[in-house]
This record gives structure tokens, sequence and C-alpha cells, in this order.
């Protein structure tokens, strides 16, 4: 094989070229990134702004690391076309000629187009060049659009340099795609205790100032603030790949087979750029997180290296610190089951609360507040679907659950 | 599943020929310690024993699996899929019979798989220690050994 | 040949005395909930089962990490973590299957079993041997000539 390029430089390329050394210390890698800088982990953003750990603490990788992996970097280059037929590729400083090549584009925070986004003092949190221009900004009175993952972090992190903070959500309830309605009131009570400003159920329809970001307008009122951090989704970076005729699908990102293998010939995708099978309901699902990125780029490097591995599919996992409270939700939400047939175990105890989702006998989703011990047994038992009368069957049985140990901990959350 | 490994232990002299097939067959090298099928000796007492995969009905094995790299097809064989293995070694450890192992070089459990319907252990023991017959064919035989047992005391 | 801790549930009575060596041994406070091994209690049945980190070969902690803090030292086999560039955001204490990382609420990051550089504490001071300190292939023959003995017994060999 002449040369791997990969296109990309987060969790899943480098995941992709640490797979790829550690079989074949000697097959050429060229990374591609439009981003000139070294990897970095997007998902402690938050934590940087907050000041928990310092910029230079980001980085996951130095320069001098990829060069001791051998690995040739065109860092702030950006791939303009690809010619599929001659498996060649052009920067517009080069036109390189590739053996098999692995997209892992990522994606990019989504502003919605509402009057006023391009006014100075609105912003993104996606990359460190976001994070420097927050910082230089000094924010004072924040308003944070959108309370998923990435919006709730960074208003506890505003709010602990010292920001006043709202989030403003346009459906009825935070988290709204992680968490069902009930541990998502019990996040909102947390969030409004520590002194966070959450509205729900409001749109904002315009961002007025004069020469930079001053108030803000939802559909209810206006809402002062000098600062307004979008974090209303993402949308994936997959124009250069339908340009050059790659599929990709109804939910907008590139289609992979279990290979992680597009439709063209010797190009492979991974990460957030993909439409990965979901590993519960064998359906296509976005799966835009940290662990399904890494293993998916194993994935596609192990593939690439003509290894046949076949990906099981993405589990969503998300963990989240709340003001040191841990928030975890792992594979479907209720409303992601929608019309299945669903019995719900929930539980509390103290502070802390769980609440399980059954279809058939089987864990499909749970969402756990206060709780960090146990879950990965749940999740196990998830991932390999074992039926919940066996794991109690399994348990009540003393000699068989001695060798299941880890069964125990899973346990006071399937009590019947 | 018809068929299954049949072990006739007084026949076992221990050649350990069936090891050094496994692991060729397996892993393209003649190493007992990767071979699936293990003989456990005592040459004072003079028993030879070979033991391989049960290919249990409720396999421990799968029930300790947390990622269900060990699972059990429908043909009863408890098969294993070493691209989901962490490597945590619970099988190795529920095994009642010490059989599932673990491949330190390439961080990976393995198991006996009876070489996709032609064991290659069976075929190669040259005493019939090992081979590999009807489930009835078995029981038969147990049920003579243990007639004759009764009957001669 | 590495060395695994190994566990024997059925021995184990509960007395707690590996947490609270390990927890002292490592953080200096007489505190179970620091340390590296935990176990499981049962009352009811009286059964008993410690846990700790098990150095998976392909640790799923590893992949959950946001900042690769975790990797696996080659030389023992260890699954080690480089805690000054951990940011106790806890994603790898709930991915693993086994709740073998520890949250160290003093120093803000997630922890595992070291196996305390080839001598482990807990295995020190366990009475009754439940935990013990060996190689996992040897442990595997014991276990398979136990089996050979019983089934030898039973043909009349």
């Amino acid at each position: 094989m002449k040369n791997i390029v990969i296109i990309g430089n987060g969790a899943a390329a480098n995941s992709a070229v640490e797979t790829i050394r550690k079989h074949d210390s000697q097959v050429p890698i060229i990374m591609f990134a439009r981003e000139d800088l070294p990897e970095y982990s997007a998902c402690a953003l938050p934590d940087c702004l907050s000041g928990r750990v310092y910029r230079s603490q980001l980085f996951i990788k130095q320069l001098k690391d990829y060069n001791r992996m051998k690995i040739h970097t065109r860092f702030g280059y950006e791939v303009q076309h690809i010619n599929t037929s001659e498996c060649t590729l052009n920067s517009g400083q080069e036109t390189i000629a590739y053996d098999r090549l692995i997209l892992a584009t990522g994606s990019r925070a989504y502003i919605p187009p509402v009057p006023g986004h391009e006014l100075p003092g609105n912003f993104v949190v996606k990359t460190v060049r976001d994070i420097d221009a927050i910082m230089v900004n000094q924010p004072h009175k924040v308003l944070v659009a959108g309370s998923g993952n990435i919006g709730i972090e960074v208003a506890e992190a505003l709010q602990f340099r010292g920001c006043q903070v709202t989030i403003v959500e346009l459906r009825e309830r935070i988290l709204p795609r992680i968490f069902d309605k009930e541990p998502a009131s019990r996040i909102h009570k947390i969030l409004t205790t520590k002194g966070l400003e959450v509205i729900t159920g409001e749109r904002i329809l315009r961002i007025s100032g004069d020469e930079r970001v001053e108030s803000a307008a939802t559909d209810r009122r206006l809402i002062p603030c000098d600062t307004v951090i979008w974090a209303a989704g993402v949308k994936q970076n997959v124009e250069m790949a339908s340009a050059i005729g790659i599929k990709t699908g109804e939910l907008g990102g590139i289609q992979v087979n279990s290979f992680m293998q597009t439709n063209i010939d010797s190009i492979y995708a991974c990460g957030d750029c993909i439409e990965s099978m979901n590993m519960l309901t064998g359906y296509p699902s976005l799966n835009m997180l940290w662990p399904s990125a890494k293993r998916q780029g194993q994935v596609a490097a192990f593939n690439c290296l003509g290894q046949k591995v076949e990906y099981e599919g993405a589990i969503s996992f998300v963990v989240e610190d709340i003001y040191g409270i841990t928030a975890v939700s792992m594979g479907m939400t209720s409303d992601a089951l929608g019309a299945e047939d669903i019995q719900i175990l929930e539980g509390e105890n103290h502070n802390q609360y769980w609440r399980v989702l059954l279809v058939d006998d089987r864990i499909m989703g749970m969402q756990a507040i206060g709780i960090s011990s146990g879950l990965g047994a749940m999740m196990a038992l998830m991932k390999t679907r074992t039926p919940v009368s066996q794991f109690r069957h399994t348990l009540a049985d003393s000699a068989l659950f001695k060798k299941a140990a880890w069964y125990l901990p899973a346990q006071r959350f399937l009590n019947a | 599943m018809n068929k299954m490994l049949m072990i006739n232990y007084h026949k076992c002299v221990g050649c350990k020929t069936c090891e050094m097939i496994c692991s060729l067959v397996h892993d393209k090298i003649c190493s007992p310690a990767l071979s699936r099928v293990r003989i456990a000796k005592d040459e004072r007492a003079g028993w030879n024993v070979p033991i391989s995969c049960a290919m249990c009905e409720k396999p421990l094995c799968v029930t300790v699996c947390p990622v269900g790299a060990m699972f059990r097809r429908e043909t009863g064989i408890v098969a294993f899929n070493e691209k989901l293995c962490i490597g945590c070694r619970q099988c190795v450890q529920a095994c009642p019979f010490g059989h599932a192992n673990f491949n330190f070089i390439k961080g990976l459990a393995f198991k006996c798989d009876q070489c996709d319907g032609e064991p290659q252990c069976a075929k190669f023991c040259w005493t019939g220690a090992i081979s590999f017959e009807s489930v009835e064919l078995v029981l038969g035989q147990r049920r003579q050994e243990t007639a004759q047992r009764v009957v001669s005391k | 040949m590495n060395k695994q801790l190994l566990i024997d549930s059925s021995k184990c009575t509960g007395c707690g005395l590996c947490e609270l060596a390990c927890a002292i041994s490592k953080t200096r406070q007489c505190q179970p909930q620091l340390a590296r091994i935990k176990v499981w209690r049962d009352e009811t049945r009286g059964i008993f089962v410690p846990m700790t980190c098990l150095q998976c070969e392909n640790p799923p902690c590893a992949n959950a990490c946001l900042m690769n803090v975790i990797s696996k030292e080659n030389d023992k086999g260890l699954t080690v973590r480089r805690l000054e560039a951990c940011i106790g955001c806890r994603a790898c204490q709930v991915s693993c299957p086994f709740d073998a990382s520890r949250y160290d609420y003093i120093e803000d990051v997630v922890v595992n079993c070291d196996h305390c550089e080839g001598n482990p504490e807990c295995v020190k001071y366990c009475p009754s041997g439940a935990l013990q300190y060996c190689s996992l292939a040897e442990a595997i023959d014991c276990l398979r000539n136990v089996e050979a003995k019983k089934r030898c017994i039973d043909s009349g060999l």
C-alpha cells in the first residue's frame, strides 16, 4: 500500500492514525486539516473557558508527536478538490495521490440565520480560536442560545468566570435530546439554584445592537446582553464529499457500510461527519460523540490496513459535570424510542436519581443524576442485549453471580 | 448441535499432537500455550486428560463478557468475536473447566471453535482419545462404560 | 509473563482490609472510598465480591477519555493514566463495565489500580487469600488440572 491520507485532525482522525501506527510503522500517512493546530480536546473547551484547564492543557498532541509517529502533516491546508477516478487530491498548494483516503472532516457549529447574528459579540464554542475570541471579548452579561450538552457546560463555565448568564432554549425543556422530561427538570432545578437564568419554550427572533451585541429579543421578552453564545447544534462538514459524489443520508451525514466504506472505492469515513448505525436500533443515526468517533476511527483504520473489522454500531453515551454533579445519559431517550412499549424503572436515593428504559425486557436507555457507579455495568448489559429477567436470575444464583461479579453494581437499578 | 467432541480419557497418552495441530491451524505456530485443546496430565499418577470447550447450554463465559464478544450461536456453538474483545479476561476466570484462555501477545481471549465443523484435534489424534461423534453415540458409549463398571464390581 | 490480581470471591469475608490498605497506602487517608479496590457486599446472602481494575488490553475507559490520558503501558501490561492531564470529567468511570476506576475527590482526578509497583498492598493484607497476585496462565493451568482430576475420578481412571 502506497499511502493513507486522512482529512481531519480530531478524535476520529487521530484514533485512526494511532491504530494504523500500532499495526504498521512504515506506511506513509498524510494528515490534512483546516485548523493549523495539533490535536486538542474539543470536549474540554468549556473547562478552558471556566479556567479549570489551561489553554495549553487542551492539546493532546504536540507537533513533535506527529513527527515521532512519522506522520506528514498539512495543518492549515484545506483540501479543495478530490479526483476520485485518478485517486488524487488537491489542496491548492499541491496535488497528492492517495491509496486509501479517510474522511474525518467532523462538524461545525450551526448559527441560525437570526437577524443580528453577525454582529460582533456573537460566538460559538467549537474550536480553540472560539475560546480565544470569547476571552478577548471579556463577556459580562451572556446569553447562551441552546441548552444541549455544550450550552449547559458553557453557561456554567462563564458563570464561574463571573458572568451573568441566561440560557434560552427553543423547546419546552432543557437538554431535550439527551434527557427525558423528569431528569431534565431536576437538572433545570440545579441550574436555577446555582443562579443561572433558564428560559425554555422561547425562540430568539433578533439580536440587536449598534456596533456590537446589546440585547436579544425572544418571542416574549427582551434580554439585555453583551455576548451571545450559540449552542444550537452542529452541521456536518460533508459539502466536499457530496461534491465528489459521496452519498450522504437523510440525516445529513456521509453514508458508510459496516466497514466504514463510502460508496466510492478506497474512501472511508468516520467521526462526526458520518451517519452511523445505531447499535440498539440497527438504523442510521447521528452519534456525534467522542467515544463513537474514536471507535469509528479505529475501525476505519483496521479496514484500511486490510484487516476486515465490522463496526458494531454506535451507542449514545453522554457524561456531564453539572456543578460537580455527574449527569449521564446512555442509549435512547423516551422521545427517541417513540411508539415502542416502554417500561420505566425509576428510583431515587438522597441526591441520586435514575431512570431505566426497558423495551421487551431489554435495557434500551438509562439516565442518571448524581450517580457514577454501576453505570458501566448497565452499559454492558445494554450492549450485550441481556434480558433483565436473565440478569435477575443470574444474580439470584449464588454460584453464578460470583463469576459475573460486575452484575452486582447494576442490581439496584433493576430491582423488580 | 448433533455432533460433539468425544473424549476417551483411557486412550490419551499425553503426546500433545492435538495441541500442536490446534495452535498450528489457528495461529500458524506450534505452541501448546496457544492451543484451544489442552492436555492436563499427572505423570506420576499416569493420567492424561484432554480438556476442550464443553459448548455449555448456559455458558458462563457468555454471561460474564461485558461486550458480547463471547456469544452462543443457534447451532449451539459458543463462539468468540475477537474484534469486540476488550481483553478483560473475565471469560478466562469464569470458565469452570479452565478452557477459555488468553493470548497475551495479541491481547485477546481465545477458545475452541470446533474448527468450523471439522475439528483438527480429532482428525489428528492417533489413539482415538479425541473424536468427533454424534451426541447419541457419545451417550451410548458412556452408557456402555457405566454398565460395564457396574457389572464388573 | 505479567502477573494479574486474581480474585476468588468465594474466599472473601467482606472484612474490607484491602480497601483500607489501598487507601492508606495511596492517599494516606483511612477512607475506603478512595481505595482502588472495592468490595461489593450482599449482606443478605453473605456474598462479598472484591473488584478492581482488570487492566484490560483494549480498555473502554481509554476510548471514553476526552484527554487521551489513559493508555496501556507495554512493559507490564498495566492501564496507566497521566494524571496531570486529567480534568476529572469522570467519563472513564462511567464507561468501565467493572466500576474499576475510582474518583479521588481530594485531587479531583480519576485513578485506577496500578498493582503497587508489583507488590500489591491489598494482597499482602487479605487474611483469607481471596486476593492473589500471580500469573493468569498458571492459575488456569491449576484450574484445568483440578477439573481433569475430577474427570479421572468420574471415569474410573
